[in-house]
C-alpha cells in the first residue's frame, strides 16, 4: 500500500474495520507520516465534537408521556378505520352508479349525423346562397342580384 | 451496549399485550433517539416532538416486527427516516421562506450545556460543539446520518448497513466522504486550534 492507499483507509483504520494485516500496515505508516497522522487527528477531533454535541434533553416523564401519546393515536386510528372503510366503499359505489347511468344514457340516445350540406341549408334556408349551392347551375339573374343585395 | 436478546423479550411481551414493556423500550432508547435527531437536525425545540413521533411510529408497527434484525437498528431506521422526512419538509419550507437560515442558526445556538466546569472550559467546549454541529448540518443527509450512527452510536459498518439497508461498501464510502467533507469544512477551525 502506498501513501494514497493508506490515506483512503484512514477512516476504516479509525473505526477498526480493517483486517489485522492492513491495520498493522496503516498503523506503522501513520507512526512515520506526519500528514496521515494529522488527518487521523482531525478525524478524531470530529468524532469528539460530534459526541460532545449529543446534548439532547428530554423531560423526566417522557417515556410515560410518549406511551400515552402512542396509545391515543392508535385509539384514534382504530376509531376512524371502520368509518373510513365505509366511506370509501360508499364513494366507490356512487362512482359506479354514476358511471352506469352515463353509459346507459349515451347508449340510449343516438344523435343524428349532421352533414355539411344540411347544416348549411339549415342556416341559410331559402336564401340565394342555398339555392346556388344546392340547385347547381339552375339560377336566374334575379338570384344573383338577390345574393349580391343580401351581402350588403 | 447492545441488548438485543433482552430487547426481543420486551418486544415479545409488548406483542402479547404488555404495554409496560414498550415503556421500558422507550426508556432504554429515548436518549439515543433524541440525540440522533438533535445531531441530524440541530435545534432543541423539535427534538422532543420528533422523538415522541419515532416512538409512536414504533408502537404502531411493532406488532409486525419480524425479529430478523436487532430492535435498535429497526428503531434507528425509523429515526433516520423521520429525520430525512423533516429535512425534506424544511427544504420545502425554505423555498417559501427566506428566513430559513436565520431560524436554523438561532435554533442551533440556543441553550448552553448544563455540564459546565469552569467558564473558559465551557466556552471552549461550547465553541467546539457548535462549530462541529454547524459543519455536520452542511453534509448531505445521507452522509450525515451514516456519520452520526458511526460516531455517536458507535455502530459497526455492518450494523449501519443493516440499519439503513444499504451495502457495506456504501457505508464505507459515505463515512469516508463525510469525514473528508467535515475536514474541509473545519479546515480553518483546525488550523486555529492545532
Amino acid at each position: 500500500m502506498n501513501h494514497q492507499d493508506i490515506q483512503r483507509r484512514l477512516s476504516e483504520y479509525l473505526d477498526e474495520e480493517l483486517s489485522a494485516v492492513d491495520h498493522q500496515i496503516v498503523k506503522e505508516h501513520v507512526a512515520a507520516c506526519g500528514e496521515c497522522a494529522d488527518i487521523l487527528a482531525q478525524f478524531q477531533r470530529i468524532r469528539a465534537g460530534i459526541q460532545a454535541g449529543a446534548q439532547a434533553e428530554l423531560p423526566h416523564a417522557f417515556s410515560s408521556r410518549a406511551l400515552r401519546a402512542a396509545r391515543l393515536q392508535m385509539e384514534k386510528a382504530s376509531r376512524w378505520t371502520p368509518v373510513e372503510f365505509t366511506a370509501r366503499r360508499a364513494v366507490l359505489a356512487l362512482f359506479l352508479v354514476v358511471l352506469l347511468l352515463v353509459g346507459l344514457t349515451s347508449f340510449g340516445v343516438q344523435q343524428e349525423g349532421v352533414s355539411v350540406e344540411r347544416y348549411l341549408s339549415g342556416e341559410m334556408s331559402d336564401s340565394a346562397e342555398s339555392r346556388i349551392l344546392f340547385n347547381g347551375a339552375d339560377i336566374s339573374k334575379e338570384d344573383v342580384l338577390l345574393a349580391a343585395l343580401s351581402k350588403r | 451496549m447492545k441488548q438485543s436478546q433482552d430487547d426481543f423479550q420486551l418486544v415479545r411481551a409488548f406483542q402479547n399485550g404488555d404495554e409496560k414493556a414498550f415503556e421500558e423500550l422507550i426508556k432504554r432508547y429515548q436518549r439515543q433517539v433524541a440525540n440522533i435527531i438533535y445531531l441530524t437536525l440541530g435545534g432543541r425545540d423539535i427534538v422532543e416532538d420528533l422523538t415522541q413521533e419515532v416512538f409512536i411510529r414504533a408502537y404502531r408497527s411493532l406488532s409486525r416486527f419480524a425479529f430478523d434484525a436487532s430492535f435498535y437498528s429497526w428503531l434507528y431506521r425509523i429515526t433516520v427516516n423521520l429525520c430525512i422526512d423533516e429535512i425534506r419538509r424544511r427544504k420545502l419550507k425554505r423555498t417559501f421562506s427566506l428566513d430559513f437560515f436565520s431560524e436554523e442558526r438561532a435554533a442551533a445556538s440556543e441553550k448552553p450545556s448544563k455540564k459546565i466546569q469552569t467558564p473558559s472550559d465551557a466556552l471552549l467546549e461550547n465553541e467546539k460543539r457548535d462549530v462541529v454541529a454547524k459543519a455536520l448540518q452542511r453534509l448531505k443527509p445521507s452522509h450525515r446520518s451514516v456519520l452520526i450512527l458511526r460516531e455517536y452510536e458507535d455502530l459497526t459498518y455492518e450494523e449501519i448497513a443493516q440499519t439503513l439497508r444499504i451495502s457495506l461498501q456504501a457505508v464505507k464510502s459515505r463515512i469516508f466522504r463525510a469525514r473528508e467533507e467535515m475536514r474541509t469544512l473545519l479546515k480553518e477551525y483546525f488550523q486555529e486550534r492545532l
